[in-house]
C-alpha cells in the first residue's frame, strides 16, 4: 500500500497546483494542501488498486478543495503582492515574464466554472480521459464535452 | 501539430511554471493529523464533564437536602453533553472524499449546515433554560428557601455561559449561513 511520504514525493507539486486553482492566498493555498493530504491518508487504506492511485490521490484533491472553498466563503484574504515582486530570481525579466505568463493561466483557470476548472487541471496534469472520469464520476464522453468547452473558454479568456 | 494541441502544450508549460512548494505543508502535516484528533477529543471530553459535574452537583444536592442543587445538576446534565455530542457527530461525519463527487461532497455539505443550524438553536435554547435556572434560583433566594451565598457562585457560572452560548451560536450561524449560500452557489454551478 502506498504511504502518505510516497504520495506526497509524487504527488505534492501537482496538489499544490490543482490547490492554487482554487486558492489564491498562499497561505490558505498551503492550508489546503495540507487538509487534502489528511483526506488522502485517512482514505488510503479504501484504495483497492494501487495502480489507481493517481485518479484516487486527484478525486480527493477535487472534492477537499470544493469542500475548502465553501468553507472560506466570507474569510479575509491577505494580499500576496509583496511576496511576487520580492521572488523574482536570478534573471529577474525572464522569471518575471515566465510568472506572469503563469499567473495569467492560473487566474484564468480560476476564473472557469467549476465543472470545466476540475477537468482542465486533470488535463493541465496530464491524465488521460479515463482517468480524469474516474477521478470526477463522469464517462469519457461527458469528459470530452467538459474539455472543450473549457479549452474554449479558456482560449477566450487568455487571447 | 494543431493549434489545440499548441495552446495546451503552452497552457501546460505555463501551469508547471507556477510555485508548487510543499515542503512546509509536510512538516506541519503530522502537527495537523493531531490536532484533528484532539479536538474530536475535546468534544467528548465535554459529553463526560457534563455528565460527571452534573452527577457530582445532584450527588451534593440529595446529600445535603438541597433542591436548589439538585436543579442545578440535573440542568448541566440537561445542556452540555447534547451540545458536545452534537458538534462530535458534526466533526467526525466528514464526506467520504475518495468515493464521492464534488456535487455529492456539496450537498453533504449543504446538510451538514441545516445540522449545524439546528445544532446553533438548540444551543441558544439551551442558554433560555440556563438563564431560566438563574432566574428560579434567584427567586428561591428572595422567597428564603436557599441559602444565598452558595447560590451567587452558582448562578454567575450559569449565566456567563448562557451569555456565552448566545454569542458563541450568533457567531457560528453567521459562519453557517455564509457556508450554505456558497455550497449553493458552487452546487449551481454544476448544473
Amino acid at each position: 500500500m502506498a504511504t502518505l511520504e510516497q504520495v506526497l514525493a509524487d504527488y505534492g507539486p501537482a496538489l499544490a497546483r490543482i490547490a492554487s486553482s482554487y486558492e489564491r492566498d498562499r497561505s490558505l493555498r498551503d492550508e489546503l494542501v495540507q487538509e487534502i493530504a489528511v483526506a488522502v491518508w485517512r482514505s488510503l487504506p479504501n484504495l483497492q488498486d494501487p495502480a489507481r492511485l493517481r485518479p484516487f490521490v486527484f478525486r480527493i484533491a477535487h472534492n477537499r478543495a470544493v469542500s475548502h472553498v465553501a468553507r472560506q466563503a466570507g474569510r479575509p484574504r491577505q494580499d500576496e503582492l509583496s511576496e511576487r515582486l520580492a521572488d523574482a530570481g536570478p534573471d529577474p525579466e525572464a522569471s518575471l515574464l515566465a510568472r506572469e505568463r503563469s499567473d495569467r493561466l492560473v487566474e484564468a483557470v480560476r476564473r472557469l466554472p467549476l465543472p470545466y476548472r476540475q477537468v482542465i487541471t486533470l488535463v493541465l496534469e496530464d491524465l488521460s480521459y479515463d482517468e480524469i472520469g474516474e477521478a470526477l464520476g463522469l464517462t469519457s464522453t461527458n469528459v470530452g464535452v467538459r474539455i472543450n468547452r473549457a479549452r474554449a473558454q479558456l482560449k477566450a479568456m487568455l487571447a | 501539430m494543431t493549434d489545440e494541441d499548441d495552446f495546451l502544450t503552452e497552457a501546460r508549460r505555463n501551469w508547471r511554471a507556477q510555485d508548487s512548494e510543499v515542503e512546509a505543508v509536510s512538516e506541519r502535516l503530522k502537527l495537523s493529523t493531531r490536532f484533528g484528533r484532539w479536538m474530536a477529543l475535546n468534544d467528548l471530553a465535554g459529553v463526560v464533564l457534563g455528565v460527571v459535574a452534573g452527577a457530582v452537583i445532584i450527588w451534593m444536592g440529595v446529600t445535603r437536602g438541597e433542591a436548589a442543587m439538585l436543579l442545578a445538576g440535573a440542568v448541566l446534565m440537561l445542556v452540555l453533553p447534547p451540545l458536545c455530542w452534537q458538534a462530535w457527530r458534526a466533526r467526525v461525519e466528514e464526506p467520504k472524499w475518495d468515493v464521492e463527487t464534488s456535487e455529492g461532497v456539496l450537498r453533504q455539505m449543504l446538510a451538514r449546515t441545516e445540522v449545524g443550524l439546528r445544532l446553533m438553536s438548540l444551543a441558544r435554547w439551551q442558554g433560555v433554560v440556563l438563564l431560566v435556572l438563574v432566574a428560579v434560583l434567584w427567586i428561591a433566594v428572595a422567597a428564603g428557601w436557599v441559602e444565598n451565598r452558595r447560590m451567587i457562585l452558582i448562578t454567575a457560572a450559569y449565566g456567563v455561559t448562557a451569555v456565552g452560548v448566545f454569542l458563541w451560536a450568533w457567531w457560528r450561524e453567521r459562519g453557517i449561513r455564509r457556508e450554505r449560500e456558497r455550497c449553493e452557489r458552487l452546487l449551481a454551478e454544476f448544473r
